[in-house]
């Protein structure tokens, strides 16, 4: 535990080249990425894409078949630091099944029992909130009412990390919105949050952070903000297009080229970028225009 | 409160168990009277019949009776189902119901898990012979019949050990096969081959070499004039080594496996 003090970073979550195949199906492939302590990071993915895999790896229940995968500084591969972790972590999966056999106040009074920390002020007021039958067994539970029991036994734990597998998944839009209230209040107390999701209303609603993963690859790591502060679409319509070399260029994500009309993709740099873009387009006019998350999801998932 | 999962989880199969056993056992201990009148009847009535060896000495020794027909055969057959239905369950079960995720989020080792699932199982058969047995001795005083106390724990141990095999191997196809239904097919398809298959052509063999797995039920039956004497140790060897083996195979899988 001393060394494990010593070697605190600023991540709650830091992986190197984290790959699992099955097979020959990589579904998870190279993953290099870290999110810092205190913020809420959305994780971003088509179905498919890698999350779940991502998270469980992250968790222990998946073994990485390659690569390194750190959850608050401790080693979540080795199952004796991964317990250690897990004491500080609550996940919600992405199905929110629970004990058939358990009702909801037996599920409570299990889930407690792992946790020193437990948080009776916030179980019953989730409690209150949600209007939990607590006599009724967890199978009879409606969707809405299962996850609300799920984000419930998570919350309480007292963790300082949640790990939530899209958490809205299946909600109606109200149900949707109280989760997203919670995460939002869950980091306000100091919790680090990190959430998959393919809703990226919902990721630019709540997160400061988005990661995008694509075929197991990370394809955008980005603060929101930077968003819509630095990313540009840049186009032009020339008579001859500019050979694609002289767009290689710091903050080039894509260059489309369609016809006459070349099209970038910049994550900063625009001005510069634009500058020279101009230098090929004789007399033509060089449109910059500002992009959303969606845009810019949407553009980081095309093919080549 | 693992134990207490797992007790709420197999609390449904453990009591069907405790129903079915000791309602065999008050079956023999109670209609002793009546069966033994019958086959007086039959014998005098009947004389030409080519009544089986066990026969002359049921009617006329208890402790063999209830040998022959509780540890011997119903209760064992019985006993050995209900060990093979607890040992079900586990990650992989979890896993076709959803709720590995929630239970692998929890800071418990995946050995904790399958070894508080092997314990309850084990307490639960366990149970399941001390019960079997008090209610064997409370009616056999009801009606007026002696079963020697000492001849009951042998029976009994000897069946505990000697079958706890069953849930070992049950407690590992659970780790291995996927499915609601599947591991108990698998299990309780190996029980029936083992018993109505092979146990009627191993019966005329001598028990050793490759007789000895197919010798399982006749190892928890013992002898009916038990004696420390008789106990096949080597059987009883080979058997505990199987349920380590299995126990092993299981724990190994628990702990690799990706869920």
């Amino acid at each position: 535990m001393r060394q494990h003090l010593a070697l605190q970073t600023a991540y709650a979550i830091e992986t190197d080249g984290l790959t699992k195949h099955y097979g020959s199906f990589e579904a998870v492939c190279d993953l290099t990425m870290r999110v810092a302590k205190g913020s809420i990071t959305g994780f971003l993915g088509q179905n498919g894409a890698g999350k779940s895999t991502t998270i469980k790896m992250l968790l222990g229940m998946i073994r990485p078949t390659r690569g390194q995968a750190r959850v608050l500084d401790f080693n979540a591969i080795n199952e004796k630091e991964s317990i250690e972790m897990r004491k500080r972590v609550a996940y919600v999966a992405e199905d929110k099944r629970l004990y058939d056999y358990m009702t909801v106040r037996q599920i409570i009074g299990f889930t407690k029992s792992f946790y020193p920390n437990w948080r009776t002020d916030i179980e019953k007021r989730l409690l209150d909130d949600f209007r939990l039958p607590l006599d009724r067994a967890t199978k009879k539970l409606s969707k809405g009412m299962r996850t609300q029991t799920a984000l419930l036994l998570a919350l309480a734990r007292g963790a300082e990390f949640l790990i939530l597998d899209e958490p809205t998944e299946g909600l109606d839009p109200v149900v949707t919105e109280k989760v997203l209230q919670l995460v939002v209040g869950a980091a306000a107390d100091g919790a680090t949050v990190f959430f998959s999701s393919h809703q990226i209303a919902e990721v630019e609603q709540v997160a400061d952070r988005v990661l995008l993963i694509d075929k197991g690859q990370l394809v955008l790591d980005s603060p929101i903000e930077a968003i819509s502060q630095d990313y540009r679409r840049i186009r032009c319509v020339y008579d001859e297009p500019p050979p694609l070399s002289a767009l290689k260029l710091d903050g080039v994500k894509r260059v489309a080229v369609e016809g006459r009309v070349v099209s970038v993709l910049a994550s900063h740099n625009a001005h510069e970028i634009a500058g020279q873009m101009g230098k090929f387009a004789y007399g033509h006019r060089v449109e910059t225009f500002p992009m959303t998350l969606k845009e810019v999801v949407l553009e980081s998932l095309k093919r080549d | 409160m693992l134990y207490y999962k797992c007790w709420l989880e197999s609390k449904s199969r453990f009591v069907t168990g405790l129903l079915a056993t000791t309602g065999v056992c008050a079956f023999w201990t109670l209609g002793h009277t009546w069966i033994n009148d019958q086959w007086r009847k039959d014998l005098i009535e009947h004389p030409d019949w080519n009544n089986p060896d066990w026969f002359l000495r049921a009617m006329n020794d208890y402790p063999f009776y209830l040998h022959h027909f509780v540890y011997a055969e119903m209760f064992q057959k019985l006993w050995v189902v209900f060990a093979v239905l607890l040992g079900i369950g586990g990650l992989m079960r979890e896993a076709s119901h959803g709720t590995a995720g929630f239970t692998l989020s929890l800071p418990v080792g995946r050995l904790d898990l399958i070894g508080v699932r092997a314990t309850v199982a084990a307490v639960q058969l366990f149970t399941m012979n001390v019960l079997a047995l008090a209610l064997i001795v409370c009616l056999s005083n009801v009606m007026g019949l002696t079963y020697p106390l000492a001849h009951g724990i042998a029976h009994s141990a000897l069946l505990f050990f000697g079958g706890i095999v069953f849930l070992a191997a049950s407690l590992c196809v659970s780790e291995f096969v996927e499915g609601e239904h599947t591991p108990a097919l698998i299990g309780l398809g190996g029980v029936g081959l083992l018993y109505f298959v092979m146990q009627p052509y191993v019966d005329g063999l001598p028990v050793s070499g490759f007789a000895i797995p197919f010798s399982v039920p006749k190892l928890m039956a013992g002898s009916p004039d038990f004696s420390i004497a008789e106990i096949d140790w080597l059987g009883m060897t080979a058997s505990l080594t199987a349920a380590s083996i299995f126990m092993l195979l299981a724990i190994r899988r628990t702990r690799r496996h990706d869920y």
